[in-house]
């Protein structure tokens, strides 16, 4: 109960941070930071993937109805909640915890950055491609695409140290 | 039933999925105007090509039908020909009588049209089996044609079927005349290539050359005159020597033929 509490809150952090921050970056007309799939790594491993995008559809609606953007995170984080089994199965090391939450602490470092990769590269490539819909201008749709991946892992990388850092300082 | 039910549970996720991005896309595609733009335009694209699509089905379907009309056409036309070749011989001046006439001539005529079921051309004596018999008013004795030429006559009737002696068939004997003179022969089929056919008994004196038409002579009442046959290929003597024999390459490939039309004449409706 007290981690749904938590998986909630930081949902909606999340969202907040993503609609009133985020979404007015822009830089040079390409890069746009999601840390949207942050909100992936924020949960168990073993959760039932039903559950996983059951909610990461939640969560992309919350963050489509404040952006004004219906239906765009939403379709993008739910195809991030199909595929996080398969992302897991590729990055996670071979002993690990079952009801372990992905960090730099609980998998290696570059498996943790694989799933990083991986997590914003289905999240992202959806995410424009809905935003765009159009398929003429690939050079342009290349380029906002890599260069918010590149942004978007910066952000959460810092983030997620962030989070081990107070997680150590806790324990 | 309950493995149904375990292959269910086994792919609920993909069923889930699939149900969660339906919403998605639904509201993607309702509440963003961009969105809902290029999706009216592209769904624009796909059912015009499905229609284009759809178009060129029905036309294609439809072509019996088209088939059957021009054939029917065609021989309406080359009768039609003949008839005011003749009218106008007779009235040269007076061409609202020529019409009269024609219109007159042409009114006796009806034609029924049929589809074959079965074809040979490789016998002998080959028979063709068509799809109309006594109920749509088929007798025997009666012309049959396609869109080319003329394919034979009918031999016996069933209630829905009909047997048809085809010019390809060494007991056919179908009267024929060169056009534009009035020396007739009898065309008949030795064997060989069902193109071919020969035309008997033409005087020695008749002025033919290769590449004359040959068309039905009009002196029975089984075809109307004018009918088109084929072309004269070769000049022969006959074996008593007392007439030409001319190879004839027929119009009509019976090997390739499903529509014709049999015709039946004025003296037969009078009937």
């Amino acid at each position: 109960m007290l981690n749904e509490i938590r998986h909630i809150w930081q949902m909606f952090l999340l969202a907040a941070v993503q609609v009133m921050v985020f979404n007015h970056i822009h830089l040079w007309g390409y890069a746009m930071p999601l840390i949207t799939p942050l909100m992936l790594l924020y949960l168990p491993i073993n959760e039932g993937r039903i559950t996983t995008m059951l909610r990461l559809f939640l969560f992309g609606s919350v963050i489509d109805v404040l952006s004004g953007t219906p239906g765009q995170h939403a379709a993008s984080l739910t195809l991030c909640g199909m595929m996080r089994q398969p992302m897991l199965r590729l990055t996670l090391p071979k002993e690990h915890l079952e009801n372990m939450i992905p960090s730099v602490r609980t998998m290696r470092p570059w498996g943790h950055f694989m799933l990083l990769l991986l997590t914003c590269l289905v999240n992202h490539t959806a995410f424009f491609a809905l935003e765009s819909m159009n398929y003429f201008s690939t050079l342009s749709f290349l380029i906002t695409l890599l260069s918010s991946i590149v942004l978007s892992m910066l952000i959460m990388m810092a983030a997620d140290k962030l989070r081990d850092r107070r997680t150590d300082a806790h324990e | 039933m309950r493995q149904l039910l375990d292959n269910l549970k086994r792919h609920l996720h993909w069923v889930v999925f699939l149900l969660l991005e339906i919403v998605s896309l639904v509201l993607l595609f309702r509440f963003n105007p961009y969105q809902e733009s290029v999706w009216f335009s592209r769904a624009n694209q796909v059912s015009a090509s499905i229609d284009e699509l759809e178009h060129q089905l029905t036309a294609y379907l439809n072509l019996r039908h088209e088939n059957r009309q021009l054939t029917q056409e065609n021989l309406f036309l080359q009768h039609r020909l003949e008839q005011m070749r003749r009218l106008l011989e007779k009235v040269p001046t007076d061409t609202a009588v020529s019409n009269h006439l024609l219109t007159m001539e042409q009114a006796g005529m009806r034609m029924i049209p049929a589809r074959i079921c079965d074809n040979s051309v490789r016998q002998r004596d080959n028979i063709i089996l068509i799809n109309r018999g006594a109920h749509d008013g088929i007798k025997t004795e009666m012309g049959v044609v396609c869109g080319t030429g003329v394919v034979g006559i009918v031999a016996q009737v069933g209630p829905r079927h009909s047997t048809v002696l085809p010019v390809l068939n060494s007991k056919s004997s179908i009267s024929c005349r060169i056009r534009g003179s009035n020396y007739f022969g009898y065309l008949r089929w030795q064997g060989g290539s069902p193109l071919m056919a020969q035309l008997t008994d033409v005087p020695h004196h008749a002025k033919v050359r290769i590449g004359d038409v040959v068309e039905t002579s009009g002196f029975s009442n089984i075809f109307p005159a004018g009918i088109f046959v084929g072309r004269v290929e070769k000049i022969r003597n006959s074996k008593d020597g007392l007439s030409y024999q001319l190879d004839v390459r027929l119009s009509a490939d019976l090997s390739n033929t499903q529509e014709v039309l049999v015709i039946e004449s004025k003296e037969i409706i009078l009937e």
